[in-house]
């Protein structure tokens, strides 16, 4: 049978619309690949470098506090790392996804189900951000007997949410096409 | 399927080559040999009209429909 994998456009429009959909595409693998690195250093500095104070406010937690160490800071950085490092696993698959488009691999069934698991990955990230914030917030409230929590939802992680469906309906609509595509090259 | 490809006899009753006939139409000679074979889901009239004009025949010799 032809294979479909690889998308086939004769006229001049059609050539020049794929040329732009690589070249977006090898673009946004590379932005991609510098967002994934930067998350981590920039958690890593965030940790590493912020105030105390500044730390504990933006955890949701008043008044003045003890020190935060080392230990503390390095396990704040653990519990950052969750969400983002789920972030992360599903920017690896995003990329992966624009280095098929790169290479004119549109119409594909692995280019959907990494795609599926890019909007899995950011929905996960997503509903995992307020339980690590409340995870923060104890640990950084913690002084030998108790902490407090703060619990924070906030219309960016909505908004997120309503991302990871959208792009999760992207992939549904784009198996339709990637089985439109292939009953297409069965004709001869 | 009801309707039989007979691209193949038209072939041998012409004494033309598959790959002179997937030359002038512009496939591949495994496509032609799986439209021969009658396991494609569909023939483009483009297609079609560039096989009758190098076999010089008409779609009806090329299709036939046969009842189950």
């Amino acid at each position: 049978m032809p294979s479909s994998s690889t998308i086939k456009m004769t006229d001049d429009a059609g050539q020049r619309r794929l040329g732009r959909i690589r070249a977006l595409s090898r673009l946004m693998a590379w932005l991609v690949l510098f967002t994934a690195a930067a998350l981590v250093v920039g958690i890593l500095a965030y940790w590493w470098t912020t105030p105390s104070d500044l730390l504990r406010a933006q955890a949701g937690l008043t008044g003045p506090g003890l020190e935060i160490g080392a230990a503390t800071r390095v396990a704040g950085f653990a519990i950052s790392m969750i969400p983002v490092g789920i972030l992360i696993f599903g920017l690896v698959y995003a990329r992966q996804c624009f280095l098929a488009f790169a290479d004119g691999e549109i119409f594909s069934r692995r280019a959907v189900g990494r795609l599926r698991a890019f909007a899995i990955a950011v929905a996960a990230s997503a509903a995992l951000k307020p339980v690590a914030g409340a995870a923060l917030s104890v640990l950084l409230s913690w002084n030998g007997e108790g902490g407090s929590v703060a619990l924070r939802l906030g219309s960016d992680t909505l908004l997120t949410l309503i991302f990871a469906g959208l792009v999760a309906v992207i992939a549904w609509v784009m198996a339709e096409a990637v089985a439109i595509s292939e009953e297409n090259a069965q004709f001869v | 399927m009801a309707i039989k490809v007979r691209l193949a006899v038209v072939l041998a009753e012409r004494n033309v080559k598959s790959k002179d006939l997937a030359e002038h139409v512009g496939i591949t000679e495994a496509n032609l040999s799986l439209l021969k074979q009658g396991k494609v889901k569909g023939v483009r009239f483009d297609t079609l009209g560039r096989i009758c004009q190098f076999l010089d025949c008409q779609p009806g010799d090329l299709l036939v429909y046969e009842a189950d």
